[in-house]
């Protein structure tokens, strides 16, 4: 049987807008994904413990409170810190054009911003294990 | 994965590595049988209880859970492990796993692990691979695992073959008594807990229980909570740790590998003939009656073989 991808989709600091984390845990799941959901106002530690207890694949995270310049690279370096060197780290919400390439550079895998097709998420999503391996192999 | 890289994440797991421990799970649960190899190899402590725990959606198990591992690490400092399952898509075979959310905060903490695990397609009410990542989690030190059941109330009876202990979760206004006297999940809870004891009826509910009890001559422990207010959990666990005192531990480690490759051997079966069906066309039905009689043919030579005539 082929493995599964495992994704831990993730709301960290103070925002309570989960719709649009659930509309993609639920398009995931529809899609054959596993998806673990941990809630709102998660703190970066929590994520990023979660992700390690899980062993997940990638860690989507959903930012719309104007953190994310501060809280996605956060996740990335923390995990990366722990040991979890080829967790792919994705983003989704309002997030602003220009701040794009610094979150890029900051090790995030892609943003999404408002108005993505799912489809286009889809598809990202199963690269997701050949993203793992990359990662895994760059050290 | 070798064995060798497999026992050296067994090693890291036990000096408090959770990111070992996590990618050794995760080998257990998408390589069974080479994992089952290694398991072998293992030494399993028997100071460690595994506590199942059932009952409908909605019933409060993971809340209850919750509290639960929370008294057993604040109060008892054990080390205590949850591997909660959550429903597979029969359609599309993804899953969300929604149980860790009401125990998240317990994430950060030395002497508690959680893992969230997808059926995949089992219909007992947990994976199949559950009972492999127990026994891992009791060699790697858990003093005390809890494992979630799918919860889809009446065909839960997999978690008997695996728990030291089952506790079935009820609730007040989750139908009439009728309920209670269904067949199947009542006989294999050991301890009954009537949840949600903050909203009314609850001592209904525990009062229709025990008349269960006196005509079936039952008699086993109903401990009512709420794991929301926080209340009567240390009831539970106490009721939990007398009724555990006087398990027969050999029996039940024995159950478990029978039942574990019992599970191999119907996992292969199932995939084996999954396999053939999928690789037939729509387009051509005739195919499909064709591999029903090779099925028939040789399950009925195999069976013929033994004496025991045909089967199909």
């Amino acid at each position: 049987m082929a493995e599964k991808t495992r994704i831990l989709i993730a709301k960290p600091g103070l925002d309570g807008h989960d719709r649009g984390a659930k509309v993609v845990a639920r398009a995931l799941r529809d899609a054959g994904f596993e998806v673990i959901y941990t809630g709102r106002r998660q703190t970066v530690a929590e994520i990023v413990e979660t992700a390690i207890q899980e062993d997940v694949d990638a860690v989507g995270i959903s930012l719309l409170s104007g953190a994310h310049n501060t809280l996605m690279p956060k996740i990335v370096e923390e995990l990366r810190k722990k040991g979890a060197k080829d967790i792919v780290v994705f983003g989704g919400g309002v997030i602003p054009p220009d701040d794009i390439p610094y979150l890029l550079s900051k090790g995030i895998a892609k943003i999404f911003t408002p108005g993505t097709k799912l489809e286009e998420l889809i598809e990202f999503a199963k690269t997701i294990k050949q993203l793992r391996e990359e990662l895994r192999q760059n050290g | 994965m070798d064995k060798k890289q497999f026992l050296q994440l067994f090693e890291q797991a036990k000096e408090g590595d959770k990111l070992a421990l996590g990618k050794a799970l995760t080998f257990i649960e998408n390589n069974r049988e080479q994992s089952w190899e290694y398991l072998k190899e293992l030494n399993y402590p028997d100071n460690c209880k595994i506590i199942g725990i059932t009952g409908a959606p909605g019933a409060g198990k993971s809340s209850l859970i919750d509290k639960i591992v929370a008294f057993y690490s604040d109060n008892n400092n054990r080390k205590v492990a949850v591997i909660a399952v959550d429903p597979s898509s029969p359609f599309t075979g993804g899953a969300i796993l929604g149980d860790r959310l009401r125990m998240n905060k317990h994430s950060l903490k030395d002497n508690i692990f959680i893992r969230s695990v997808a059926s995949r397609g089992n219909l007992g009410g947990i994976a199949s691979c559950v009972y492999d990542m127990a026994e891992f989690l009791k060699a790697v030190g858990f003093e005390r695992i809890v494992i979630e059941t799918v919860g889809v109330g009446q065909s839960e009876i997999d978690i008997v073959e695996i728990a030291d202990i089952v506790l079935l979760v009820l609730t007040p206004a989750a139908g009439d008594d009728i309920q209670a006297l269904k067949a199947g999940v009542m006989e294999i809870a050991d301890i009954f807990v009537v949840n949600k004891s903050d909203i009314p009826g609850a001592d209904r509910v525990k009062r229709a229980l025990e008349s269960v009890f006196i005509i079936e001559g039952i008699n086993k422990p109903i401990v009512l909570t709420s794991a929301n207010a926080n209340q009567g959990i240390e009831e539970l666990v106490n009721t939990i740790e007398s009724e555990t005192s006087i398990i027969d531990k050999n029996k039940k480690i024995f159950m478990r590998i029978l039942h574990s490759l019992k599970e191999i051997v119907e996992d292969r079966i199932i995939e084996f003939i999954s396999n053939k069906v999928k690789n037939v066309k729509i387009s051509e039905p005739a195919q499909l009656y064709k591999l029903l009689d090779d099925l028939k043919n040789s399950i009925n030579f195999s069976l013929n073989k033994e004496g025991e005539g045909d089967l199909l």
